[in-house]
């Protein structure tokens, strides 16, 4: 059996290096599927430049003045404070049958 | 059993804590020390169109702010307040660990700071209703200019959202 298989095709960019051994012969197919730090058996790790930057809209938005942000930022504080008296989750299959689906 | 109980039996809300979960953990949007205010939460486009999601989804409990419960001079803002409700419901009553809620009080704030370190919190189990109300008496005096979040994921820590005991069978 030779030590190297080549790919299939179509596998160049799949996440796991199909039929490919050690030089023991060991398939590789078994790696955890979080993956080792070193990615011994060819796999790519998550691509960062796919991931969403700041823009320039969240940019402006954390430098907004106090004037302009004062109104959402007061009433998130006082929904979070009416939630955290209230604890009006569902507490008993009573409750929970006034709500429909 | 009953520490387990929290308001996210609601497919809506689940949904909405898992955006949260993948706008801190999986994109670049948060400052450098993982949060975001909520004016840039607002800003973003996609957590603004969820939180209207679940505004306009959710059970009517999860929406109902009752208005005596809000100061006078807070009234102005209802519709703001029952906007973000249920925002406040997922920071809250989700039962994660992971969510923190940081602040800037009005003689600590400049545009462009980020959270005093020491102001960040978590918050109270929904069953622990002394902590909550003291959590709530300390949003009430702190005399907030500006707020922020952080929210972790269950990429990063072993977290499963337990459901009320009560979920009707499917």
């Amino acid at each position: 059996m030779p030590k190297v298989f080549s790919k299939p095709p179509g596998s160049e960019r799949s996440d796991t290096a199909r039929g490919f051994r050690t030089p023991q012969g060991d398939r590789l197919e078994h790696t955890p599927r979080g993956g080792r730090s070193d990615r011994s058996d060819g796999r790519r790790g998550r691509d960062d430049r796919e991931k969403e930057t700041r823009d320039r809209m969240i940019e402006d938005a954390f430098r907004q003045p106090l004037e302009i942000i004062r109104p959402n930022v007061s009433a998130f504080v006082q929904a979070l404070i009416a939630v955290l008296r209230k604890n009006g989750a569902v507490q008993t299959d009573d409750e929970y049958a006034q709500f429909p689906e | 059993m009953t520490n387990m109980l929290n308001s996210l039996n609601d497919s809506i809300f689940e949904l909405g804590s898992r955006h949260f979960s993948i706008l801190f953990r999986h994109s670049f949007s948060p400052c450098d020390d993982g949060s975001l205010s909520l004016n840039e939460c607002l800003s973003h486009a996609g957590t603004s169109c969820k939180i209207r999601q679940m505004q306009n989804q959710c059970h009517e409990r999860r929406r109902a702010i009752e208005t005596d419960a809000v100061p006078q001079n807070y009234r102005q803002y209802m519709p703001a307040i029952k906007f973000l409700s249920p925002l406040a419901y997922v920071c809250c009553n989700s039962n994660k660990s992971r969510v923190q809620i940081g602040n800037l009080t009005r003689n600590e704030f400049s545009p462009g700071k980020t959270a005093t370190p020491t102001s960040w919190f978590t918050p109270a189990e929904f069953t622990d209703t002394g902590n909550r109300q003291s959590q709530a008496d300390m949003l009430e005096g702190l005399g907030i200019a500006n707020i922020f979040l952080r929210i972790g994921s269950g990429h990063s820590n072993q977290v499963h959202i337990e459901h009320t005991p009560f979920r009707p069978m499917v």
